[in-house]
């Protein structure tokens, strides 16, 4: 069976989500999201608006999050640290990438 | 069927106690975990692991799946007819089914494995997809074809992955690393639940030319000494055509010409810029008459390209 999509988003395609959105495709509920925002893992671009928006990235985030807690049960304060740890690592390999595309091919 | 051998995935006796088993699972989750492993394999592996610990972490799973008896893994095994079957229940025809997803149906089938009532409505599972495609590709879209092993319910009512191919439109817009969601296309929803999204992961092919960071793109830019200092202008390739580049006089070696727009496209419109970096090459045997020139040069030129050395290395 061959099927074509006519509905494709990229993830950054808009500049912010809101939580309604977020919600619909991560297939979180709010209850869960705002789980995510008390213990860190998951940062609103505004923690005092009402209702909560976030960067478009944070769709990563949360899908990350979500595979993490189901993977190794973690605790909330554990999934932040893991959460927080691997956005690290993710930024430092997109310098490390940037980097490396500005030095000559003979020197990669 | 093809039997899986649980115990041997998660490297642990047939007796192991929950704890035992948690454990291996855990170290094993750390190692092969999609989000943390660099291992080109281990998500599948992980997935392994994954499934081998749904079963034996649920004792109800663990009785049904030790049933079957030990086996090699990749045995084609038949369980009985009343295997994993309530009372009354009509015996089963386990033709065509994975093991994993049979087990699952057990489970639900039994009111538990988090499925909940038959009545509430459930979303469909989400699934990943990697896909790697050309810079050509993601500089004017393109179309992939995917070969995805579906859920679906069958007869009895039990979970089956039916092979499925997806054929898929990638609109411009890729970056290395970038997500596509395309809404609808995971497992079906059960009860009125939404259907699941499918999203791919995109990478992008190493270019002969061409490197990407982000949406901007690089590109070596080879000058001979005459070229850098006199200025020149050059027909340089982009992905969308051949530009003519106007190299200014004096440039030096590394640096970046940029030349805005010509990277790759962006989801919400424009595009990054190419970046030409200039690298001045020598020829590696000058013709005679060239050797004389660079002399001449050499003993006309005051040109001193080391003076710091000099400057920062007194006392």
């Amino acid at each position: 069976m061959t099927t074509e999509s006519e509905a494709s988003s990229w993830v950054g395609e808009c500049r912010e989500l809101s939580i309604t959105q977020l919600q619909d495709y991560s297939g979180l509920s709010a209850h869960e999201l705002q789980e995510l925002v008390d213990c860190g893992a998951l940062q609103p671009l505004d923690e005092t608006a009402a209702p909560l928006a976030f960067a478009s990235h944070c769709l990563l985030t949360v899908r990350t999050a979500t595979r993490l807690r189901h993977s190794f049960e973690l605790e909330p304060h554990g999934l932040a640290l893991a959460v927080n740890l691997l956005e690290r690592i993710r930024d430092l390999e997109a310098q490390l990438e940037q980097v490396r595309a500005q030095l000559p091919r003979s020197f990669r | 069927m093809k039997y899986k051998d649980y115990y041997r995935v998660l490297g642990v006796e047939r007796g192991a106690s929950s704890d035992a088993i948690k454990k291996a699972y855990r170290k094993l989750a750390q190692k092969y975990h999609p989000d943390v492993t660099k291992d080109p394999a281990g998500e599948e592996k992980f997935k392994e692991v994954a499934e081998a610990y749904e079963t034996l972490k649920d004792n109800a799973k663990r009785a049904a799946y030790d049933q079957l008896g030990a086996h090699s893994a990749g045995e084609e095994i038949r369980p009985p007819p009343d295997w994993g079957r309530q009372d009354g229940a009509e015996p089963q025809d386990f033709e065509g089914l994975d093991l994993a997803d049979l087990l699952a149906g057990l489970a639900r089938s039994q009111g538990r494995g988090g499925s909940g009532p038959a009545s509430l409505r459930l979303p469909g599972e989400d699934f990943e997809a990697k896909v790697s495609i050309p810079l050509a590709a993601a500089y004017s879209g393109t179309e992939v074809e995917l070969q995805l092993a579906m859920p679906e319910i069958n007869a009895q009512g039990f979970v089956q992955r039916v092979p499925r191919t997806l054929k898929v439109r990638i609109p411009k817009g890729a970056s290395d690393g970038q997500r596509l969601r395309l809404a609808g296309l995971g497992g079906k929803g059960h009860n009125g639940g939404r259907d699941g999204d499918l999203w791919l992961n995109i990478s992008l092919l190493p270019h002969p030319l061409f490197r990407a960071s982000g949406h901007d793109l690089f590109i070596d830019l080879p000058l001979v000494p005459w070229e850098a200092v006199l200025g020149t202008s050059i027909e340089l390739p982009t992905l969308g055509g051949v530009v003519q580049l106007k190299v200014p006089a004096h440039t030096d070696s590394g640096r970046q010409l940029r030349l805005g727009g010509r990277g790759l496209p962006k989801p919400g419109g424009g595009a990054g810029d190419l970046y030409a970096i200039a690298q001045i090459v020598v020829p590696s045997a000058p013709s005679e008459a060239e050797h004389r020139l660079y002399e001449q040069l050499k003993a006309s030129a005051t040109f001193n390209p080391r003076q710091r050395f000099e400057q920062e290395s007194k006392p």
